[in-house]
């Protein structure tokens, strides 16, 4: 694969269920070792897309490649170069850990007889290895799944609601699994409807609203557009950013005393205080506003012990993108 | 090399088959016999089936050692045995196969499998031969019971053994069927049901119509095979004199009639398993093309071989069977697709496919031609038997213009079917609702004029000729038209109506044949033209990328 080939390409997707378009011209690259989080409310289209792309499903207009392979012209190359794990999948029964693996080991006809030690130690499953896959947790399962899409070692990971039903821990393990993964070379296309579950993994999101793409890039730079476009509409006609911030900051002592340093202060639209040490501030401004309002307060004397976004950039990036209808 | 036998064969190092098979096994078969022996269930399963057959058999043995020779009570455990096993073996073997695919698509394991990039060929494969080993271990578990008849003698070791190869042979089929249907489900309760209902349907009309009704036909072959029990085909085999009638009638019709529904059933199954992009097609119309040629020269060769008396029915019964043949592929090939798609057209363009691949593709019209073509060429193969061995016995001329009369109809109507479902599979958007639309419109035109010509004569209150030639469009009026010709001293007003109806079946046959062909083409144009006009737009926009990128 080329450097310069994007990893992912769609471009102009459309697709119809049931007499209704489902997907509507969407177009979206992935960069190569990106992590690209691809979110939408339930119903947006997520699925479809990734079904599309995993050669499950055939376009039924756009193109998608994979690689620099066109996934309709040939499914079988695209298939040997991207590891697919599909929502709620399914395991089989009486069968050990170790055994499942090396069935798709030989199912993918893995040449390299160390493989799958190699996979069970990257996805720390070595310990479970004789276990029955049936009494797993869905946890383990889900690692599992991902253990079986890196068998035959490819270099597109298209991972659908990956930490879908998973306990907190659960959810850390695998998103440190994707860390890990991307520190291996891999590209990671990881959809998801929960977006503290992308918030810390992607590099670059997609966001889809009712078959179509709302917003497409890097994190940073849809923030940064998203400032810049206060009134002005965004891609595709979509709502207006609202440039409205919140920031939670935590005070030695009571939080009232910030009021009179913070009252009248230009970009300051209002002034909470949820609790004794803790003061909310609606803000109109960017990162650079917010470092030098930090700044006036400890300047002023201010006890500041903390300081938290209310939301995390994706979430205010999806709050500010999308129109949140119903799908 | 393997990791589920953890055999590596080395490359280049000269390994028997045993090895080759151990470092290279079908990893579905594999992975289902290891959790297969974990499934706590079937040991008891195993023992329960034994113990059934111990008494059942040790119940006939008991009953009967009172007054019947030890001879007769080895006949009677053999027949009971194998007809009880043909029951066993008929309906688990569907059953357990029906598990399989289902339970993939079920327990949504099915598109991980379908993403390693495994043939369909080698799933298909994987399945059947993980069915089979289950099915396999009931019949060798209870196989002693069975093996018990030849010791009181009546039947002899070789024959128990013959009658072990045919359940053997049986079983594969019967899982074969099973994989057909559960390769086209989507729920494992729906593909069990489904399964075991067309199972119960066919198996009760195997065994009378093969088995009982097969051994009076045996008999009048061979006198010392004895009439009425099923299970003659393998006292057939050691008691038979081997000679050309033993080839034909006990090896190549009993192979031909598992190797063909066989083959039939993996080729269903491989399509079912395929993306609908790819090449579903290939396989079942090479089915069709050595079955059409099979059951036309067999049928020929029958024809002309048999025994004088016999050789009108025999001519009808091979040109009934060979356009019943036709009749049912033309229901297969209604899941055709308008035409090739991209990926199967660039696979062609990279093997350089000739025109003899292109024409076995996916496509509806190519599959039409290639009915149209090989129907033809079938019935031409068939009625110049059939003449020729009526000719040869110098039979009535009445019996020759019968059977001309009964060929020419049933092509004719071939030509309308083939034209009807290619016009019908050029309008729909999928295969289910132009099959249901031929079932209904086939039935109606079989039926309907019947039902007209009863009515016309309940009204006149008459049975006259009259009246049976108003259901001279049905093509079951072909068969109504024997008996008149055989026994009417002037069968020209028939043979003339019944060929106006034929006509013009065929004729209607070839204008819808027409209009589906300019529809196809239509479609296939408009579709290219709009990808054409895609890429176009795609290449000009990445164009303008690279233009505008620094």
């Amino acid at each position: 694969m080329s450097a310069t080939v994007p990893a992912i390409r769609v471009r102009h997707l459309w697709h119809r269920f049931a007499g209704q378009d489902v997907l509507r011209d969407v177009t979206f690259d992935v960069g190569q070792g990106e992590i690209f989080g691809f979110i939408g409310p339930n119903g947006a289209g997520k699925t479809t897309t990734i079904r599309l792309m995993a050669t499950l499903l055939e376009p039924m207009a756009g193109r998608i490649e994979i690689g620099g392979i066109d996934v309709a012209m040939e499914p079988g190359r695209v298939r040997r170069i991207i590891g697919y794990m599909p929502d709620h999948a399914g395991v089989y029964d009486r069968i050990t850990v170790r055994e499942y693996l090396e069935f798709f080991a030989d199912a993918f006809r893995v040449e390299s007889p160390e493989v799958v030690d190699a996979v069970l130690e990257l996805t720390g499953l070595e310990k479970l290895q004789d276990k029955l896959v049936a009494t797993m947790s869905k946890g383990i399962k889900q690692r599992l799944q991902l253990a079986r899409v890196l068998l035959h070692d490819p270099k597109i990971l298209i991972l659908d609601e990956p930490a879908s039903d998973l306990d907190p821990r659960a959810r850390i393990e695998i998103r440190d699994l994707l860390l890990e993964l991307r520190g291996l070379g891999k590209t990671i296309f990881l959809s998801s409807h929960i977006l503290t579950e992308l918030a810390d993994v992607c590099t670059s999101v997609a966001i889809l609203e009712k078959g179509r793409i709302v917003v497409a890039g890097p994190v940073g730079e849809i923030a940064h557009r998203l400032s810049q476009a206060q009134g002005r509409p965004l891609q595709q006609g979509v709502a207006p950013a609202l440039a409205q911030r919140r920031v939670k900051l935590r005070v030695l002592g009571p939080a009232e005393n910030l009021g009179p340093l913070l009252q009248g202060a230009s970009g300051v639209l209002r002034l909470e205080f949820p609790s004794r040490q803790v003061a909310v501030v609606t803000y109109a401004g960017d990162d650079a506003w917010l470092a030098g309002m930090i700044r006036h307060l400890v300047m002023s004397g201010a006890p500041i012990i903390g300081v938290e976004p209310e939301r995390t950039e994706l979430e205010r990036i999806f709050l500010e993108a999308t129109r949140g209808d119903l799908q | 090399m393997s990791f589920q036998t953890g055999r590596h064969l080395a490359p280049g190092t000269p390994a028997s088959w045993l090895d080759r098979l151990l470092s290279d096994p079908n990893p579905i078969w594999i992975r289902e016999m290891k959790q297969s022996a974990r499934l706590t269930r079937t040991p008891f399963i195993l023992m329960g089936l034994t113990l059934m057959m111990v008494l059942i058999i040790g119940t006939i043995g008991g009953l009967m050692s009172e007054s019947s020779d030890p001879g007769v009570i080895g006949t009677a455990i053999f027949h009971t045995f194998f007809s009880l096993a043909f029951w066993v073996v008929t309906l688990a073997g569907p059953a357990v196969a029906a598990n399989s695919i289902a339970s993939e698509r079920e327990g949504k394991t099915w598109e991980a499998l379908q993403l390693t990039g495994l043939p369909p060929p080698v799933i298909a494969r994987g399945k059947f031969l993980a069915a089979y080993t289950n099915i396999a271990l009931y019949v060798v578990m209870v196989a002693p019971v069975g093996a018990m008849s030849f010791l009181f003698g009546g039947v002899t070791a070789l024959e128990t053994l013959f009658a072990f190869v045919w359940l053997f042979l049986l079983a594969g089929l019967s899982v074969a069927f099973g994989l057909a249907i559960s390769s086209k489900m989507e729920s494992l309760r729906g593909a069990i049901l489904v399964t075991l209902f067309v199972a119960l349907a066919i198996v009760p009309n195997v065994f009378l119509g093969l088995g009982v009704g097969g051994s009076v036909m045996a008999h009048h072959i061979w006198p010392l095979l004895p009439e009425g029990p099923p299970v003659w085909l393998p006292v057939a085999y050691a008691r038979a004199p081997f000679d050309l009638r033993y080839v034909g009638v006990l090896i190549l019709a009993p192979a031909t009639a598992v190797i063909l529904p066989a083959w039939f059933l993996y080729e269903v199954t491989v399509a079912n398993l395929t993306s609908i992009t790819e090449d579903r097609s290939t396989g079942l119309r090479r089915w069709f093309l050595v079955t059409s040629l099979v059951l036309s020269v067999g049928g020929g060769v029958v024809s002309l071989g048999a025994a004088s008396r016999d050789k009108l029915l025999v001519a009808l019964a091979a040109l009934c069977t060979y356009f019943a043949f036709l009749a049912i592929s033309t229901f297969v090939f209604q899941g055709e697709p308008i035409g090739p798609s991209r990926c199967v057209e660039l696979e062609w363009e990279r093997r350089g496919a000739g025109w003899w691949a292109r024409a076995l593709g996916p496509g509806v019209m190519p599959a039409a031609r290639v009915q149209l073509i090989s129907g033809l060429v079938g019935v031409l193969t068939l009625l110049p038997a059939a003449v020729g061995g009526l000719s040869l016995v110098k039979a009535r001329s009445s019996e020759i213009l019968v059977v001309l009369l009964f060929g020419f109809y049933g092509l004719c109507f071939f030509v309308f079917l083939i034209g009807f479902a290619s016009w019908l599979r050029a309008r729909t958007s999928g295969p289910a609702v132009s099959r249901i639309l031929l079932a209904v419109i086939l039935f109606l035109v079989s039926v309907g004029p019947w039902v007209l010509a009863a009515m016309v004569g309940a009204i006149t209150r008459s049975s006259s000729l009259q009246d049976i030639l108003i259901a001279s469009p049905s093509p079951l009026f072909a068969v109504a038209a024997v008996d008149e010709l055989r026994q009417s001293s002037s069968p020209e007003r028939v043979v003339l109506v019944a060929s106006i109806c034929a006509l013009a079946w065929a004729l209607l046959g070839l204008g819808l044949l027409g209009s589906a062909s300019l529809r196809c083409e239509r479609i296939i144009r408009e579709h290219k033209k709009a990808l054409a006009e895609s890429d176009a737009f795609l290449r000009a926009e990445d164009e303008a990328a690279q233009a505008s990128s620094p």
